[in-house]
C-alpha cells in the first residue's frame, strides 16, 4: 500500500468511524448507508484534506473505497 | 362520478373539441388557432373544469394544468404541432443574473413546473442540469433525448445518492441546476412530500437558489414566475418558504409538508 493510500485510510477510518466498515477499505460505497448529503461531505473533506478534485464521472455503488482512494489520489 | 371516469370524459370532450376546431380552422397556424378554440371553449365549461380538477391528483395540479396538459396531449395525438406560449416573470435583479449566464444558479420548482422552468432556462441559453427521477439508464436517456437534441447543453443527473455530488460538480462547471423538491408520498402516492436536500444543498455550497413556479393564465400561455436569488441558511426554514411560495394565490392549495426521501 502507498504512503498516500494508506494516508486515505486513515482519514476514512477517522471521518467514517460512525459508520459501517465492514471489509475496511474494501468497503463498497453502497455499503456505507450514506444519503445524498453524507456523501456530499465525505467528497468536499477527501477533496480539502487531499487537496484534489473530484469527477464522479464512472463512480458507481460497486465501487470500493480502496478503488475510489487509487482512482482519485495522484 | 369517480376520477377515472372523470378523466375519460375530459379526455371525449377535448378530443371532439379539437376535431371540431380543426374542422373549421384549416390555416398555416392550425396549431395554434385549435388551441385558442379548444381552450377557450372548455376553460368556460363547469363540467370539463370540474372533470379536470379530479385528474391526475398524484402531482396535484389546478383545474387549469390538468385541463392545459389533456389539450396539450390530445393535440399531440392526433398530430397538432403546438408550443404553449409561455412568459418568464421576475424581478429584474433576476433576470439580469439569468442574462449575464455566469453565476451558477439552483432553480427549485414543484412537478406541475419544473418542465417549463428547465426549458424556459434553456431558452434564456443557460446549460442545465436537470435532476430527474432514477430510471434505468437508457429509459433516462430516451425520456430527454428530444430536449438533448434541441438544447445541446442540457444534461440530466438521476435522483439517487451521488446526485448531489453531481450537482457539486455541475455548479462547479458553471452550470444551472432545475430541481423538482417535492416528491411522491409512499402512503398517498401524491407528491406531497418536500424534501429540505437541495435546500441543505445550496447552503453548504453557498449557492445562489431561486425559487420557481409555473402560472396558467386565461388564454392558456404559461407564466413561469421566480423568486430570489436566495441565500439559504437555513434549509427547514426555507423548505417551509418554499412551500408558502408554491401555495401563495393558489386555490386549492397543494397538501405539501416537509418530508425526507428514504434512502436510494
Amino acid at each position: 500500500m502507498t504512503d498516500r493510500l494508506k494516508d486515505f485510510e486513515t482519514f476514512i477510518l477517522q471521518h467514517c468511524s460512525d459508520m459501517p466498515l465492514p471489509a475496511g477499505l474494501d468497503t463498497r460505497l453502497s455499503e456505507l448507508g450514506l444519503d445524498s448529503l453524507d456523501l456530499l461531505d465525505l467528497i468536499l473533506a477527501i477533496e480539502n484534506e487531499f487537496n484534489i478534485e473530484i469527477d464522479m464521472d464512472g463512480v458507481d455503488d460497486e465501487m470500493s473505497l480502496r478503488e475510489f482512494g487509487v482512482r482519485f489520489l495522484p | 362520478m369517480n376520477r377515472q371516469l372523470a378523466r375519460s370524459l375530459l379526455r371525449a370532450m377535448v378530443h371532439a373539441q379539437v376535431r371540431l376546431a380543426r374542422l373549421c380552422h384549416r390555416s398555416d397556424a392550425v396549431g395554434d388557432a385549435v388551441f385558442k378554440h379548444t381552450w377557450n371553449t372548455l376553460r368556460r365549461c363547469k363540467l370539463a373544469t370540474w372533470c379536470a380538477s379530479q385528474t391526475r391528483r398524484r402531482f396535484q395540479p389546478d383545474a387549469a394544468e390538468a385541463l392545459l396538459i389533456e389539450v396539450l396531449e390530445v393535440m399531440k395525438a392526433q398530430g397538432l404541432a403546438f408550443q404553449a406560449r409561455t412568459h418568464l416573470l421576475a424581478a429584474d435583479t433576476t433576470m439580469a443574473l439569468l442574462d449575464s449566464g455566469l453565476a451558477p444558479l439552483i432553480v427549485v420548482t414543484s412537478h406541475t413546473g419544473f418542465s417549463t422552468t428547465t426549458l424556459t432556462l434553456l431558452d434564456k441559453g443557460l446549460a442545465v442540469t436537470l435532476v430527474a427521477d432514477a430510471l434505468p439508464a437508457a429509459e433516462l436517456t430516451a425520456r430527454y433525448r428530444p430536449i438533448r437534441e434541441q438544447y445541446p447543453g442540457f444534461e440530466v443527473v438521476p435522483k439517487d445518492r451521488y446526485s448531489l455530488v453531481r450537482l457539486r460538480d455541475a455548479l462547479r462547471d458553471g452550470r444551472t441546476i432545475s430541481c423538482a423538491a417535492d416528491f411522491q408520498d409512499a402512503a398517498t402516492k401524491t407528491y406531497s412530500l418536500v424534501s429540505p436536500a437541495i435546500f441543505e444543498f445550496a447552503r453548504r455550497l453557498n449557492a445562489e437558489l431561486l425559487m420557481s413556479k409555473t402560472l396558467i393564465s386565461e388564454d392558456g400561455s404559461i407564466t413561469t414566475l421566480l423568486d430570489g436569488p436566495h441565500r439559504i441558511s437555513d434549509a427547514t426554514a426555507s423548505t417551509k418558504a418554499f412551500i408558502d411560495f408554491v401555495n401563495a394565490g393558489r386555490h386549492p392549495p397543494k397538501q405539501l409538508s416537509i418530508g425526507h426521501p428514504p434512502l436510494a
